[in-house]
Parts: structure tokens; C-alpha cells; sequence
């Protein structure tokens, strides 16, 4: 019955070699049901860049003051796109890389190491005077800090955030332990993003919508939108 | 036509001797400190030109530098640069921790400090700038890294004093030092 099967997959007449079962000799060619059912397993296509529409960051660009000359932190890295969209507009952009930061820090086994390890990362990373920021860009970076350096984080950047300030935050939405891309997110306008695939990286967690509002609790309020990508965008207020 | 071939001597062969003593004093040629293109060069790496003040790769100052020429640093500069209309290039050797104002400023290799340009700035994929910018035009190549402010002037716009502005490099000392570790900074 296979050899049967086998048989039906061919023309009459043809080479049965086949080699790795996707090729024949001569002229021959293979029926198309054989083709598919030998061809390789498909791949999980590599993420490449694509452009976004962003709630959170029309949301973002909403909340923060008309007024021209405001202090806008980008967490992500600077990049061209952003500076030609935030500091053109007159605004005074800074510029840091967490995930950069978080990199050289390494990762840190020892638990009596961790808290040293955090007030080290603060000062290098995020090392700003109070009350600075009109808004803060962080993008998918606190995701992938550790406990230690999360809680940190989030209480250095409702420090340095002026009151009434706006912060956004994205959140994967997969399970902790699963791995994704991390792009850098490049601003098209004041609600479209171009995503730019920079690596690849395992959540230390997952987030769900309690967990988040547990983290930002101090502030004054948090708002979430969801998009189609399981991407979490999150807008905080202090 | 088969005339008699005239006894000509044979071509004279010179004497074996021994090779001419060598001068005791050799000439001493100059050596120029300024670096050959070399094909080498990154790609994108802009050359020292003609005209240009140039600091090699292993020249270290410490001091306060002013110019009114073209600067083009490979060598290592802490202290201050100012160059008011000309342009600062950092080589892709160059370790630049100075406050800097010039009109135009190129970094191939590494500044650390606040950046004034009237014109713009350009940070090249190989460079690596920290400090607050004040600047006209700014362009950053992909794998560039910046980490600071960044102060787009308009036309007419006097750059901010700099409230909360990044940590500055240290001071240089009052006396400004020259220190040659190699060959020196002379122009081409």
C-alpha cells in the first residue's frame, strides 16, 4: 500500500530517484503533493522591521504639554527617527540605553549581590535630577530586568517624572520564559511606529494587567491598550 | 660590406672592489607623524585633510586647545576645545574628554563631554559620544552610540546653560600640559 501511495506520487515514466525525496533526474518533476509533502518543515519567519500604529503613544503625545522646549527621555537609544521627530519640534531629547545598561551589568546570580548590583545600574542608566521629565519613552525595557532592578527602576522614574508627567511602557504579552523580539521603536508620526528587530530575548516573567498596576501603584493612574501583536501599551501618569 | 671588423677593445669590465665604505654620519630624514591613507581604513572614515591641524594616535594632551583651523584628533585630548567657525573631527583612535564648541563636529572614535556646534553634529557607526549636544543638525549612524541631551537650536537660538545636564568630565588641570609619548603634533 506505501509503495503504492509512493507510486501514485510520480508520472509514469519518471527517474524514482530522489534523493533527499525533492529531486529527480533529467526532465522529471516531481507531483506537486509529493513536493509539499517532503518539503522542509516551514520556519518561524525571522521577524523583520514593519511599521505599528501606537494608542499608547498617540496617547503619550496627548497627554504631554503643548508648549515647546519640554524634557523628553528616550529609554531605547538614540536614534535618528526620534531626534528628528521629538528634538525637531523644539524639545530637549535625552537619550539612554536600558537594555545597553542592562547588558553590562550581566546577569547577577548571588541575591546578596543584587541589591549593589541595582544602585549600580540606577546611577549609570538612569542617573537624572527629580522632576525632570515632562515624558518618559521606555518602550519594552523594564520587561526584561529582574525583581531587584525592576522595583528600582519603576521608583527612580516616578522620581524623575514631573508631576503630571507621562510615562509609556510596552509589555509582552507571553508567558514567562518565551522568546521575543526585541525591536527598537523608531517614531513615524504621533501614533505610527517602525519597528527595527535588534535581538532576541526570553521574559524573565510574564505581566498580566494586575501585576502591572500592582508596579506602577504609586503613580496616578495607569492605562493599558491592547494590540492585535500581544503587545501591552502601557500609559502612566504620576 | 665585409669589411674588416676593426679590433675594438673589448668593452672594459669594471675592476672588481670592494663595495664603498658607508658615511659614518647618515643623512636623518624627518619622519612625519601624519598617518599614510591606508586602504585599511574603515570604511566611512574621513581622512586628514591638507591645512588641518592634526593630532595623532599617540599624542596626549591635557589643556585647554583653541584653534582657527580644521582640528582633526587621533591622538588622546582632556581638557577643552574650542574652535569657534572650523570643525573638529575625533579619528576613529581619538579619546576626546572635553567640553567642545566648534561649527561643525564629526566623531569617528570617542568623545566624553558637552558638544556646542553652530552647524551639526555627526556621529559615525565606530563613534561613541556622551555628554549634552547644543547643535543646529544632528545625524547618528546606525551603531552609533550617544548617551545624553540633545538641544536642537533654531536659527538665532542661544544654546541653555545645561540644568541637570549630564555628568562632566573632570576638570584639566590650571597649567596645560603637553605630553609626547610619541612623535608630536606638528601639521603636515
Amino acid at each position: 500500500m506505501l509503495q503504492e501511495k509512493f507510486r501514485s506520487l510520480f508520472r509514469p515514466g519518471q527517474d524514482l530517484r530522489a534523493g533527499n525525496g525533492a529531486r529527480t533526474s533529467g526532465s522529471g518533476v516531481l507531483s506537486s503533493e509529493f513536493t509539499r509533502s517532503v518539503r522542509p518543515a516551514a520556519r518561524s519567519p525571522q521577524p523583520s522591521e514593519m511599521d505599528r500604529r501606537s494608542n499608547g503613544l498617540r496617547q503619550f503625545f496627548e497627554n504631554i504639554p503643548r508648549d515647546s522646549r519640554l524634557r523628553i527621555l528616550d529609554l531605547g537609544g538614540a536614534c535618528q527617527a526620534n531626534i528628528n521627530y521629538i528634538a525637531l519640534q523644539g524639545h530637549r531629547l535625552y537619550a539612554e540605553d536600558l537594555l545597553l545598561g542592562l547588558d553590562r551589568i550581566g546577569p547577577v546570580q548571588d541575591p546578596a549581590r543584587r541589591s549593589g548590583a541595582a544602585i549600580r545600574f540606577i546611577e549609570e542608566n538612569l542617573n537624572f535630577a527629580s522632576e525632570q521629565f515632562d515624558g518618559i519613552l521606555v518602550w519594552d525595557s523594564l520587561e526584561f530586568l529582574d525583581d531587584e532592578l525592576l522595583t528600582a527602576s519603576v521608583s527612580r522614574l516616578q522620581t524623575i517624572l514631573k508631576p503630571g508627567g507621562t510615562l509609556l511602557a510596552f509589555f509582552h504579552t507571553q508567558a514567562k520564559g518565551e522568546t521575543v523580539c526585541v525591536y527598537r521603536y523608531q517614531i513615524r508620526d504621533h501614533q505610527t511606529l517602525h519597528l527595527q528587530p535588534r535581538f532576541s530575548r526570553p521574559l524573565p516573567r510574564a505581566f498580566n494587567n494586575r501585576n502591572l498596576e500592582r508596579l506602577f501603584g504609586n503613580f496616578r493612574s495607569v492605562k493599558f491598550f491592547l494590540a492585535q501583536d500581544s503587545l501591552r501599551e502601557v500609559i502612566v501618569t504620576r | 660590406m665585409w669589411g674588416k671588423k676593426e679590433n675594438t677593445p673589448p668593452p672594459a669590465t669594471p675592476p672588481r672592489t670592494a663595495p664603498p665604505l658607508e658615511s659614518p654620519v647618515s643623512e636623518v630624514k624627518p619622519v612625519s607623524t601624519t598617518p599614510m591613507p591606508k586602504s585599511s581604513e574603515p570604511a566611512g572614515a574621513v581622512p586628514a585633510r591638507a591645512g588641518q591641524a592634526h593630532i595623532g594616535k599617540s599624542v596626549i594632551i591635557k589643556g585647554e586647545i583653541s584653534s582657527s583651523e580644521d582640528l582633526y584628533v587621533d591622538g588622546e585630548v582632556r581638557g577643552a576645545i574650542e574652535l569657534r567657525d572650523h570643525s573638529l573631527t575625533v579619528g576613529p583612535n581619538g579619546k576626546v574628554d572635553a567640553n567642545v564648541s566648534a561649527r561643525e563636529i564629526i566623531v569617528l572614535g570617542s568623545l566624553n563631554g558637552n558638544v556646542q556646534a553652530t552647524d551639526k553634529i555627526e556621529i559615525r557607526k565606530t563613534g561613541s559620544l556622551l555628554g549634552d549636544l547644543s547643535t543646529a543638525r544632528i545625524m547618528i549612524e546606525d551603531g552609533a552610540y550617544f548617551k545624553g541631551s540633545i538641544d536642537i537650536l533654531k536659527p538665532g537660538q542661544k544654546p541653555d546653560s545645561g540644568k541637570n545636564a549630564a555628568p562632566k568630565p573632570p576638570q584639566a588641570s590650571a597649567q596645560p600640559s603637553l605630553q609626547m609619548a610619541g612623535g608630536d603634533s606638528r601639521k603636515p
